[in-house]
């Protein structure tokens, strides 16, 4: 029986490895395929490559009241401790998932360019419903509250910092239920 | 041969107990920013559910997320001081697998290569583990670890020498110029010296997609390589933020040098 049980792991181990392999590249078919990975076992490991990512992304957002557009507020993803970051860097979850988000809608907006597809259709998206949920669960003057995001990329540091609006939003209603005082 | 001589239940005993270090460091970072999961967090309920495929029952609150958070570290714990041999070094595998897995899946985003790698060793000891240590499952899991851990490298430098950007000596002094995995300082430097920002660079590829096969050079080579490797997630840790890395991939050098020895010997 150990017998046999050792010959089902080392047969797992050797598929999930293949499949590991075939996941390096980007493949459309393989997509498909490890859509279906739900624990996402099936690694990826082009760290930082082949385009690496050189900006800082801020996500920022407006009301409008009466008509009239207010201050851009941005959402808070926290900033690391510089000198003990090597150890201790709790935001970097929060960080890497605004990445995540932003770096999900600008490749949704490069495919549907691709395909020529109408740009209002990037709505639709996964990483578009979570920045408009992200930005939506921030806290609400007035009601009821009309409210846009946008996604502004930074470049360096300190006085040589260039800044750049890499998106801007629809204008969407935030609901009743989100966004408290 | 040398299958029986070589201790693949002791080199995957030892890469449980670093790479452990970075679960218990990553449970105690959650729960430092227990905030993200709360109402206006990136990882609400709210926001999570507009964009997960997995069933909503499933997103816990952030109490939950919290007191899961504190058994993963419990469990790395365990792991750091006992490891995965004895009975409840074996429990505290498992809960420490299924909370890594809960808590990623749980996130939705906000994952890096070093969650993904420490899973697959995690997951990769379970099964050599539990119910009951195997010297065969374990000498295929540190196999598989040891595979994984080449594929890591040799693709991450692969991807960078077919990138025009890494190859041109752009990519480093780019990424250390941002705030969220660069460094104010360093970035200065290689601004001031671009060639050797092109040198490392360089240097980054080469080690990274040569790194499996100089393990398999001369044991003086191959302990060079592994001290450089060392070295470079710790730079990476501090120059870059990139903590958790910093476990994970150093956890695997133990699997790499059995498989060495294995095949060397």
């Amino acid at each position: 029986m150990d017998t046999i049980w050792t010959g089902v792991v080392g047969l797992g181990f050797l598929l999930w490895w293949i499949a590991s392999v075939i996941n390096q590249y980007p493949l459309r078919w393989w997509e498909h395929v490890v859509r279906h990975d739900w624990l996402r076992l099936v690694p990826s490991w082009t760290f930082f490559a082949p385009r690496p990512g050189r900006r800082d992304d801020h996500l920022v957002f407006r009301d409008f009241e009466h008509g009239l557009a207010g201050c851009w507020h941005e959402v808070d993803v926290g900033e690391a401790w510089l000198p003990l970051r090597w150890l201790w860097n709790p935001y970097r979850f929060r960080q890497k998932a605004l990445m995540d988000l932003v770096n999900g809608l600008l490749k949704t907006r490069r495919r549907y360019r691709e395909r020529q597809l109408d740009q209002s259709v990037e709505q639709l998206s996964l990483p578009y419903f979570g920045l408009l949920a992200w930005v939506s669960s921030q806290p609400v003057a007035t009601r009821p509250c009309l409210r846009q995001f946008a996604v502004v990329a930074s470049m360096g540091h300190g006085l040589d910092r260039a800044l750049r609006i890499i998106y801007v939003s629809h204008i969407h209603r935030v609901p009743d239920g989100d966004g408290g005082n | 041969m040398a299958m029986a001589a070589i201790d693949f239940v002791g080199a995957l005993d030892a890469t449980v107990r670093i790479a452990a270090v970075g679960v218990g460091l990553t449970g105690m970072e959650l729960v430092a920013d227990r905030r993200a999961f709360q109402p206006r967090g990136p990882f609400s309920v709210n926001v999570v559910a507009s964009f997960h495929r997995g069933p909503a029952w499933l997103l816990v609150g952030p109490n939950t997320v919290v007191a899961v958070a504190f058994l993963q570290i419990a469990a790395a714990a365990v792991l750091v001081v006992l490891g995965p041999l004895y009975l409840i070094g074996q429990l505290a595998l498992v809960a420490a697998t299924i909370t890594s897995m809960a808590l990623r899946w749980r996130r939705g985003l906000g994952g890096d290569g070093a969650e993904q790698l420490t899973i697959i060793i995690l997951v990769a000891a379970t099964l050599a583990f539990v119910p009951k240590t195997s010297p065969g499952r374990a000498a295929l899991a540190v196999a598989f670890v040891a595979a994984q851990s080449s594929l890591a490298y040799v693709t991450a430098g692969v991807a960078k020498l077919v990138s025009p950007v890494w190859r041109g000596g752009t990519a480093l002094p780019a990424i250390l110029a941002t705030y969220g995995h660069g460094h104010a300082w360093a970035a200065g430097m290689l601004r001031a010296h671009p060639k050797v920002g092109t040198m490392l660079g360089w240097g980054v590829m080469l080690f990274e997609a040569l790194f499996p096969f100089l393990l398999l050079g001369p044991y003086a080579l191959a302990l060079a390589t592994a001290m450089v490797g060392v070295s470079f997630h710790l730079a990476c840790a501090v120059l870059m933020g990139l903590n958790s890395f910093a476990w994970s991939f150093p956890a695997t050098y133990v699997c790499l040098f059995a498989v060495r020895v294995y095949l060397l010997v």
